[in-house]
């Protein structure tokens, strides 16, 4: 069964949503690992809400996490007001540079690519809808 | 996070617990940044502790890291300062892996 919790989008909520989030999945017992990947992937995801489409609003971020046993997925979806911005148009860094060619951001997008499995985004109804999957086989 | 600091013969070292993360990690650039301006640049942070990190606390080691090369180099040509992440978890490293990082940062090595 999933579950959601509804928050508005500022740094000082991040530790509410990790609690949830956490909770949740453990409850459903996924590996630690996994979790860890699913926990950093989200934060990516509601640091974009925070800076990029929920600038100047503090309209609610509504998040839903599920774990569909049968096909071993779990799912996370962000559902925001704010301004349309879909952040997987971001171009992803190049990890090869050196250091001193290296920006300070821009790795966000490259950590949900790789810890999850699929990422969606569409806008509807005047809200944001972001949804991360991940297959989960390490239960 | 917290993190507790301890010196020794020249070397600060940071013990951090916790969680790295968008919440943390500008307080500790932060304390970073007033041990840079009393000249300390021989910097271990020990991750033994550290359970969580995502990209905020990548880019507070990047800028930790290029501070402490900016000082450049001594009189032999070595590096003046170093930044060395020591007990880094296998997770944590997996990020560093997948950002590159790893490639120019000193991680659990001797």
């Amino acid at each position: 069964m999933s579950k959601s919790i509804i928050i508005s989008p500022e740094v000082k909520n991040w530790d509410k949503i990790y609690d949830f989030i956490y909770k949740y999945f453990r409850k459903n017992n996924l590996s630690q690992k996994s979790v860890f990947e699913i926990l950093i992937s989200s934060e990516e995801i509601f640091s974009n809400i925070i800076y990029h489409s929920c600038t100047e609003t503090y309209d609610e971020v509504i998040i839903s996490a599920d774990y569909q046993i049968l096909a071993n997925t779990a799912s996370v979806v962000f559902k925001y007001g704010g301004v349309e911005f879909n952040p997987l148009k971001n171009k992803l860094p190049d990890v090869s540079l050196p250091l001193y060619k290296r920006r300070l951001g821009g790795l966000g997008l490259l950590i949900v690519k790789n810890f999850t499995d699929g990422v969606t985004y569409t806008y509807s109804g005047g809200k944001n809808i972001l949804k991360i999957s991940k297959k989960v086989a390490d239960i | 996070m917290e993190f507790k600091k301890s010196e020794n013969n020249g070397v600060t070292t940071y013990s951090l617990s916790g969680r790295l993360d968008t919440q943390s990690a500008p307080d500790f650039q932060e304390a970073l940044d007033e041990a840079f301006g009393r000249g300390e640049n021989k910097i271990i942070l020990d991750f033994k502790n550290l359970e969580y990190m995502s990209s905020a606390g990548l880019r507070t080691m990047l800028y930790a890291k290029k501070c402490i090369d900016e000082d450049g180099l001594d009189e032999n040509g070595a590096p003046k300062g170093f930044l060395k992440l020591i007990n880094v978890s296998d997770e944590i490293m997996e990020v560093f892996d997948m950002t590159g990082f790893s490639e120019f940062l000193s991680i659990n090595e001797e």
